[in-house]
């Protein structure tokens, strides 16, 4: 803590940063590794951004995600400009309104923007009303356009909704609704796993065994019988939530065989064994010595399960097997974009496709650099 | 020796598969309601039920007994080789199999050998190239394709298929393995060329996501072999640096990867259940979805017992294949 | 008489360009080895000893290169010399010479050997390189190898694989690999470290009779002093790139005169130069890699550093008594 604590503050002189870099934890030596590594340090500020916002989606959306806008159906999106607006005196944000027309030849609606009329955008304006960190009852929103005009940044959806606010709520439940279920098998994983290690002989055989049966059962069948039997009245973020945490008593086997052989193996190092001898306790060895060995593995490991799990349920219901209509997540967006036909027609419906390669992406490029920061041996 | 010690594991599979099969068929009869019902309700929307054709039904396949009996007239059936009957479409499952079997296989096959193919170079050369932009660029494409959902990848190819086709004024339909004249035809020569011509999207896009993870790994693997000792040693003693690496770390990174290919064996059945579903493929996965949802329980049943029967064997190979190209491992030895 | 020297160091340096700076890993380190000499590298770990071999070799990676200097070898007597480090180190003459006339051994003998490949592979590998033998000759030398390296059974253990070695067994093979193609040179980096002292002194004799047999130069790197004492025949002792003391065996323990030199023989247990026989340490710490200090390397760590000499300039390395080669402004 105390090699934290030096680094943290600027050496004064070359002797000082040379002592608290040869005193640093191992902590704060893979913090000053992450941090050597640019993208990963750029992937965590991407993804904190993508959290708040999403966490936050009252506040930062203009519209409510369910609401019918018959005026604006599959409406293309408004492209936000900067400059100069009438009867403002600073250059701002503004839109083109979008004018519903039908085609002169082909006779199909469509939209163009109305370049001759400019509508700003206002920031932190009232409306809906919604609830902060549900608690404080607040009308205040991010921004917004006046009533009458339209703001669908992302376009619109084949019902009229704000595909911008319906991104940012969708969001919300798509990076969160598998938290549960990762932290879930982790703790089955490295609890197993180390109870494996630790006694060995028939608790190890039998862990093994159970591990090996459940590697051999597939996922998706075991989804789709499950998610059947569970009760009609709920709603599928329900269901999806209690399917998670199901299928994450599945999940636990890969980590479970690391843990066990990393125990196994480090068991036999040398330190260990001094350890042994100086007298610490068998639990001693095992958490204070063993275990901060691979915490840093285990956690790159996190960092990158999560993102299986936001591609699961997209994935899952995409197909219609996960989460469903009204509740809006980025799988349930993707799913209006049907097929290549309407992909075509409707490009601005990939856009939630998008959001789901970037958090993903993210969250591989951060867990690539916590990774190489916690194998001591990169250079 | 080798033949004694597959027998062994052999035989200890067979309790571990009874287990399996039972909860399998166990959970498949979990969800409420049976397949008498659907078929009931199925012929309330066309305006006549025939309870006698409902009645042959219970009788023939004893849905009227506890799950367990049917069971046990389920695995009677199995041993003589006879996987029942799909409730759906009326056929026998060995029949439905039969016919989706082979593209199944065929699409993981080749997809596998692609992915080997292209992911060993590239991960032996991103592992020599470390930090370097090579580098850099192989791992920024990898990162992507593995975050890309394979159904957003089959969604924009059909896009960018049907943008093709119409700018060309041609109908093209992406999806599928078959041109519609081979649709339900039993197999022929003109058949298997049919789906050569139409298989490389799906091995295309199911290949993409394996390549890339593969690249990460096969890279990982290279790059921790690489600082070993008998590498330094084998270009001390003047072999030609490119052999040094392909003879030394690459052979030593490449041995799990090689053991793994026993775990892909379950695979090859239901690759990529939502890829195929999304583009329509004639496999077994979208199948086994159909059958689950819509209690048709011997067809469900009998692919998911599939899939753990290769998944057994596959854990059962990668043993011997590990045990047979890495000198360190003994049999039984664990 | 004095024949021709085999391997010639003529003011060497190798330079690793990193992010953080330049690291002079040697610099300017000149030397000469002779037929059937042993000449020992000794210094503390980091000062350049290894890598200076390895430049021989052609085994410095990227980022590091030769920066300046000749390595002159000889191939054969009467044979005209060539510049090892003008060649590229993958060239087809560097690869032709490193294994076959000039070769090297390693520390942790545990890793030097590929865990997947059975050691008459690795043994064969070598000599399939450099001699035009066939396959049943090539087997046969690689055991005759095996049992004059003191391995039995020779036949059989040609087709094990490294791990059914112990660490001195898998020694014995890398000295086998390399003495295979009766080398002029062997370069032999820290053989003995992390083996049992008795394994030690097995490893060390069969160096010095094969040496013998095959009249070769070694060329041993070691920070042990008693390996020294026991083996070489002239000793250049390095500190921070640089050779700062060379001098003959007997010499250079009899009479050290480099204050580094004096100081290292202090640090060792039992040594008579440590006066009231308590063991001596050199103080202060090796600078790091990046740091470059003005004069004399060693005077921010030496008793006897003459403040306004030392600090300033640096010393230049010279013969002082036609015995000892020294870089000291305390001989100038």
């Amino acid at each position: 803590m105390n090699a934290a604590k030096t680094t943290a503050v600027a050496p004064v002189s070359a002797d000082e940063a040379k002592l608290a870099y040869y005193e640093a934890s191992q902590w704060s030596l893979m913090r000053r590794r992450f941090c050597k590594h640019k993208v990963a340090v750029w992937a965590i500020y991407i993804l904190v951004a993508l959290y708040v916002v999403c966490m936050n989606c009252d506040f930062f959306s203009a519209y409510d995600p369910n609401e019918f806008h018959e005026r604006w159906v599959d409406m293309p999106p408004q492209i936000l400009h900067f400059g100069k607006v009438e009867g403002y005196r600073w250059p701002r944000f503004y839109v083109h309104p979008s004018i519903r027309v039908r085609h002169p030849v082909t006779l199909d609606e469509c939209y163009y923007a109305d370049t001759s009329r400019r509508v700003p955008l206002e920031f932190f304006v009232q409306g809906r009303p919604w609830r902060f960190l549900g608690l404080i009852d607040t009308q205040l929103h991010f921004f917004g356009v006046p009533d009458g005009e339209s703001c669908f940044l992302l376009g619109t959806g084949r019902l009229g909704q704000d595909m911008f606010s319906r991104l940012l709520y969708g969001g919300r439940i798509s990076l969160l609704v598998g938290f549960t279920a990762v932290f879930l098998s982790f703790f089955l994983g490295i609890s197993l796993g180390g109870i494996s290690g630790f006694f060995g002989g028939k608790v190890d055989i039998v862990i093994q065994r159970v591990a090996e049966v459940l590697m051999t059962i597939p996922h998706i069948p075991i989804w789709l019988t499950m998610a059947a039997a569970i009760p009609k009245g709920w709603t599928s973020l329900q269901t999806y939530f209690v399917m998670t945490l199901i299928l994450a008593c599945m999940g636990w086997t890969g980590l479970c065989r690391t843990v066990r052989g990393k125990l196994l193996s480090l068991r036999e190092e040398d330190y260990a064994r001094a350890a042994v001898l100086a007298g610490a306790s068998q639990k001693r060895v095992i958490f204070v010595h063993l275990i901060p060995n691979f915490l840093s593995h285990i956690i790159a490991t996190l960092t990158l399960a999560i993102p299986g799990m936001i591609l699961s349920e997209t994935s899952l219901s995409y197909l219609g097997l996960g989460l469903r209509p009204p509740i809006v997540s980025w799988g349930v967006l993707l799913k209006e974009a049907h097929n290549g036909q309407a992909v075509l027609n409707q490009p601005w419906l990939l856009v939630p496709a998008l959001a789901v390669i970037l958090t993903v992406l993210a969250f591989n490029f951060a867990g690539e650099g916590l990774r190489d920061a916690a194998d001591p041996y990169s250079t | 020796m080798l033949g004694r010690y597959i027998l062994k594991r052999a035989l200890l599979a067979v309790p571990t598969l009874l287990l399996i099969s039972f909860s399998i068929f166990m959970f498949i009869q979990l969800p409420p309601g049976s397949y008498v019902e659907v078929k009931i309700e199925q012929m309330k929307k066309e305006g006549t039920v025939d309870m006698s054709e409902v009645n042959q039904l219970i009788s023939r396949y004893k849905l009227d007994q506890p799950a367990h009996v049917q069971y046990v007239f389920w695995m009677g059936g199995l041993l003589r080789g006879d996987m029942g009957e799909s409730f759906v479409d009326g056929r026998d499952v060995v029949d439905i199999l039969a016919e989706r079997l082979p593209p199944t296989v065929a699409i993981s096959v080749i997809t596998i050998c692609l992915t080997w193919a292209i992911a060993v170079p590239f991960g032996i050369f991103a592992a020599v190239k470390k930090n370097t932009v090579w580098d850099y660029l192989l791992t920024f494409i990898g990162l992507a394709a593995m975050a890309t959902p394979g159904f957003v990848l089959a969604l924009v190819f059909q896009m960018a298929a049907v943008g093709w086709a119409e700018s060309h004024g041609a109908t093209f339909d992406p999806s599928g393995l078959f041109s519609r004249e081979y649709l339900g035809e039993p197999w022929s020569f003109g058949k298997v060329i049919d789906m050569a011509k139409h298989i490389w999207i799906p091995v295309a896009i199911l290949g993409v996501a394996g390549t890339a993870g593969m690249i990460r790994i096969l890279r990982a693997n290279v790059i921790d072999e690489l600082r070993k000792q008998y590498v330094l040693c084998a270009r001390a003693r003047g072999l030609h640096p490119v052999l040094v690496i392909l003879r030394y770390p690459v052979r030593v990174a490449i041995n799990p990867m090689i053991s793994n290919i026993g775990l892909v064996l379950p695979q090859i059945i239901s690759g990529s259940l939502i890829i195929e579903k999304v583009l329509n493929l004639e496999t077994v996965g979208p199948k086994l979805l159909m059958s689950l949802q819509n209690q048709d329980t011997y067809m469900a049943a009998g692919i998911v017992l599939m899939q753990c029967v290769l998944a057994i064997v596959g854990i059962l190979v990668s043993d011997v294949l590990l045990s047979m190209i890495d000198p360190r491992i003994k049999f039984g030895a664990k | 008489m004095q024949k021709d020297p085999i391997l010639e160091f003529d003011n060497v340096a190798v330079e690793y360009q990193l992010d953080e700076g330049v690291v002079r890993a040697v610099n300017g380190v000149s030397y000469k080895v002779f037929p059937d000499e042993t000449l020992a590298i000794v210094g503390e770990s980091g000062c350049g000893k290894s890598q200076s071999s390895y430049a021989a070799m052609g085994l410095i990676q990227p980022p590091g290169r030769i920066t300046r200097g000749h390595i002159w070898f000889r191939e054969a007597d009467g044979k005209p010399r060539i510049d090892l480090a003008g060649l590229d180190r993958n060239s087809k003459e560097i690869r032709s010479i490193r294994g076959g006339k000039l070769a090297m051994i390693f520390q942790e003998p545990m890793t030097a050997l590929s865990p997947v490949h059975r050691i008459g592979r690795q043994l064969d590998e070598v000599l399939k390189l450099h001699t035009d033998m066939g396959k049943p000759q090539r087997i046969d030398r690689g055991c005759e190898m095996l049992r004059r390296v003191g391995i039995p059974d020779a036949r059989k253990r040609y087709d094990q694989f490294s791990f059914e070695f112990s660490g001195g067994m898998r020694q014995r093979i890398m000295i086998a690999i390399a003495l295979a193609c009766n080398p002029r040179v062997l370069i032999a980096d820290e053989p003995t470290t992390g083996l049992d002292v008795t394994i030690q002194s097995q490893i060390l004799e069969l160096m010095k009779t094969l040496q013998a047999e095959h009249h070769m130069a070694v060329v041993l790197i070691t920070h042990d002093l008693a390996v020294v004492a026991e083996t070489a025949d002239r000793v250049a002792v390095m500190y921070l790139g640089r050779i700062v003391e060379m001098a003959d065996v007997k010499t250079l323990f009899a009479a050290p005169k480099h204050p580094y030199t004096i100081a290292l023989m202090k640090s060792v247990i039992g040594s008579p130069l440590a006066a009231d026989g308590r063991l001596q340490t050199i103080r202060g710490s090796v600078p790091g890699p990046l740091e470059r200090v003005p004069g004399c390397d060693f005077h921010p760590r030496c008793d006897a550093c003459i403040p306004g000499l030392c600090d300033k300039q640096e010393p230049v390395f010279k013969d002082i008594d036609g015995k000892t080669q020294v870089s000291c402004h305390l001989f100038c």
